[in-house]
């Protein structure tokens, strides 16, 4: 078990150098990529595991640079002991870095998963998701209610309904403006 | 809250938007350029395009054909589902309950602080439509609308004469239908009938400073005699007074409710019957009096009768105030809409009859030569000035006693109204309190010692 406040004092910690993201070239291993597989073989706890036998890593050459630091970001996150010679975290691990990390980062700047404490908290507590912890001192609904609360994607969600709610009104209202201005048929059959 | 703002219409159309399905409009401008044609004000069309006027066919067909609306101790069958639609795509209704007998009432309030928030989004913007409300019955207010209800008034009243064994003569060549008003001043317009084949549909003002010569009325109206004559009390009581020659086949009146005396009185001069029609802007025609009850009309509306105070519903014959969901109109789809009117609601073979219907009770004024004053005209004049409601009563003396609610210093302005609406000489005591003493929404109150 271990507690979020533990977590988020660790990755507040982040080193620069993980924030490095230089421009990836066709025969040169990419930064992230070597991040990344010693994170996994740290989770293995077996350094001699071979590369066949961790997450593959063809989508890098995909992903933009925001999320690629924010994968470098991740990296550190699971460098904590708390995640050391847990194998069976490796797939959640690769879930959360990669389809979680990309669902977010159009909206989330690689940074501020560091700078922003609800940010921070939101990285922390959906990484343990996928590895099936629940923080030390909650319970599972606690948990799932307080990342509720953070979810980045809901709240745009909320955002472009609101703005769309918005939008729509706002072009009732020119609408309404227009016909009262102009002629509607408005009076058609009233007395 | 945002009140409905006081813009007249203007025209801003051709005849080809205004009826895009109808390609001779010759008897159009013929019933425009007649020689004895009022000076018509404004012009309206029905804009109803092929898809529209499918919708008000089958509509009609639908309107015509129901031989039950819902069972005493049941609820129409469309019920759930319409509510369902209505919590998925209006804004309004988003947060409410997923049962019916859950849903709370709402009100003219409602409608008048954000009538955006009633638009389906299912609704296309571009055919949004507009009608303000004349301020008879409360503050004025912006109803919204499509071509396809709007012109379904004409399948509502359609089944309604069918009722009575009247057909309409829906050839294009004639008038259909006269609104005939009584007024000094309102929009009048010549009009067809895409859904009557080209029908001519007529708006009349019987003020004679809207003619060329005062005898022009009588020539229009008797060379064209429109089939079905619509209008309120008053109106009907000063076109008698013309003696007209009219055949009509029927007279309606929607806008106000109409008294036994009046009815005897018209049926006597113009020899056909004379229907009394509770209608409303928010949802037009709702229901026809049959003896002393009115029979509803519209499958597609769910009555019920609700405690005037409390969100409580009344069960069959208890009197309450009656609330209305349903409606054909994706622009203003209600759900319990309390219409301010109060009746009791009794079954019979799954058709529900409004019973000692309290609605628009005409009060008539005078001037002090004994010239009947609609209250319409006080109303139109009092939504010049900046009022959030009024009282009006006059005496048997004649003296009118006005109570307003305003913020600003308008006793002078309602006196020069009250004045020009009753001619001069009229003794009026004037009072005018703020806004916040104001404690009810529907207040446009009239009352007079006089009976029509």
């Amino acid at each position: 078990m271990i507690d979020i406040y533990t977590l988020f004092y660790h990755l507040k910690s982040c080193p620069e150098y993980f924030f490095h993201c230089p421009p990836l070239n066709r025969g040169v291993v990419p930064h992230t990529e070597v991040l990344l597989k010693d994170m996994y073989r740290k989770v293995h706890g077996d350094f001699s595991v071979q590369d066949a036998a961790l997450p593959t890593l063809v989508n890098l050459w995909q992903y933009d640079e925001n999320q690629l630091i924010s994968m470098q970001v991740g990296c550190w996150l699971f460098h904590h002991p708390f995640f050391a010679g847990k194998p069976s975290w490796v797939t959640g691990i690769d879930f959360f870095l990669n389809d979680d990390l990309q669902a977010l980062s159009p909206f989330v700047q690689a940074r501020e998963w560091v700078e922003d404490e609800d940010r921070a908290e939101e990285f922390i507590r959906l990484a343990l998701r996928k590895c099936g912890v629940i923080p030390a001192g909650e319970t599972a609904l606690e948990a799932a209610d307080r990342l509720e609360a953070l979810d980045t994607l809901k709240r745009q969600a909320v955002l472009r309904g609101s703005q769309a709610s918005y939008d729509r009104i706002r072009e009732i209202r020119r609408k309404m403006a227009e016909q009262k201005a102009r002629e509607a048929s408005n009076v058609y059959g009233r007395e | 809250m945002c009140m409905a703002e006081n813009k007249k219409p203007a025209i801003g159309l051709n005849d080809a938007e205004r009826f895009p399905l109808l390609s001779d409009l010759s008897f159009l401008q013929q019933l425009r350029q007649d020689e004895f044609a009022p000076r018509y004000n404004f012009q309206s069309g029905d804009r109803l395009e092929a898809t529209h006027l499918e919708k008000v066919k089958a509509y009609a067909h639908i309107i015509t054909n129901a031989s039950t609306f819902w069972q005493a101790g049941g609820t129409p069958d469309w019920l759930e589902q319409y509510l369902s639609w209505c919590r998925n795509t209006i804004p309004f209704y988003e947060a409410r309950p997923d049962s019916f007998a859950a849903q709370p009432t709402i009100g003219r309030k409602d409608l008048l602080a954000a009538p955006w928030e009633f638009v389906s989004r299912e609704a296309p913007l571009e055919e949004l439509l507009v009608y303000q409300t004349s301020g008879t019955t409360g503050p004025a207010m912006d109803v919204l609308f499509d071509p396809v209800s709007q012109a379904c008034w004409i399948p509502q009243l359609q089944s309604i004469l069918q009722q009575h064994g009247i057909l309409l003569d829906a050839a294009p060549d004639k008038v259909a239908i006269a609104l005939i008003c009584s007024q000094q001043e309102t929009l009048t317009y010549a009009s067809l009938s895409t859904y009557l084949n080209g029908a001519g549909v007529l708006k009349l003002n019987l003020n004679p400073a809207g003619w060329k010569d005062p005898n022009d009325r009588l020539l229009y109206l008797e060379k064209y005699d429109p089939q079905v004559l619509t209008g309120d009390p008053f109106a009907f009581l000063d076109l008698m007074k013309l003696e007209p020659a009219l055949r009509p086949k029927v007279l309606v009146s929607s806008a106000m409710k109409l008294t036994a005396g009046v009815r005897e009185k018209l049926e006597d001069y113009f020899r056909c019957p004379v229907l009394d029609i509770y209608s409303m802007t928010e949802c037009r025609m709702v229901a026809c009096a049959e003896g002393d009850r009115y029979r509803a009309i519209r499958p597609e509306l769910y009555l019920e009768v609700f405690d005037k105070d409390k969100d409580v519903a009344l069960p069959y014959g208890e009197r309450g105030e009656l609330v209305i969901t349903g409606g054909n109109n994706p622009f203003l789809p209600l759900i319990r809409y309390r219409t301010g009117d109060f009746c009791s609601i009794e079954m019979e073979q799954g058709i529900p009859y409004l019973v000692g219907l309290e609605a628009r009770l005409p009060v008539p004024f005078y001037t002090l030569g004994g010239e009947l004053v609609n209250n319409i005209e006080i109303s139109r004049a009092m939504m010049e000035l900046p009022l959030a409601g009024f009282t009006l009563h006059q005496d048997k003396n004649f003296r009118l006693t006005f109570t307003g609610w305003s913020d600003e210093a308008i006793a002078l302005a309602v006196q020069t109204a009250l004045q020009k609406v009753f001619k001069t000489g009229i003794a009026a005591d004037i009072a005018i309190h703020p806004v916040a003493a104001m404690k009810e929404m529907k207040v446009v109150n009239y009352t007079s010692a006089f009976e029509l």
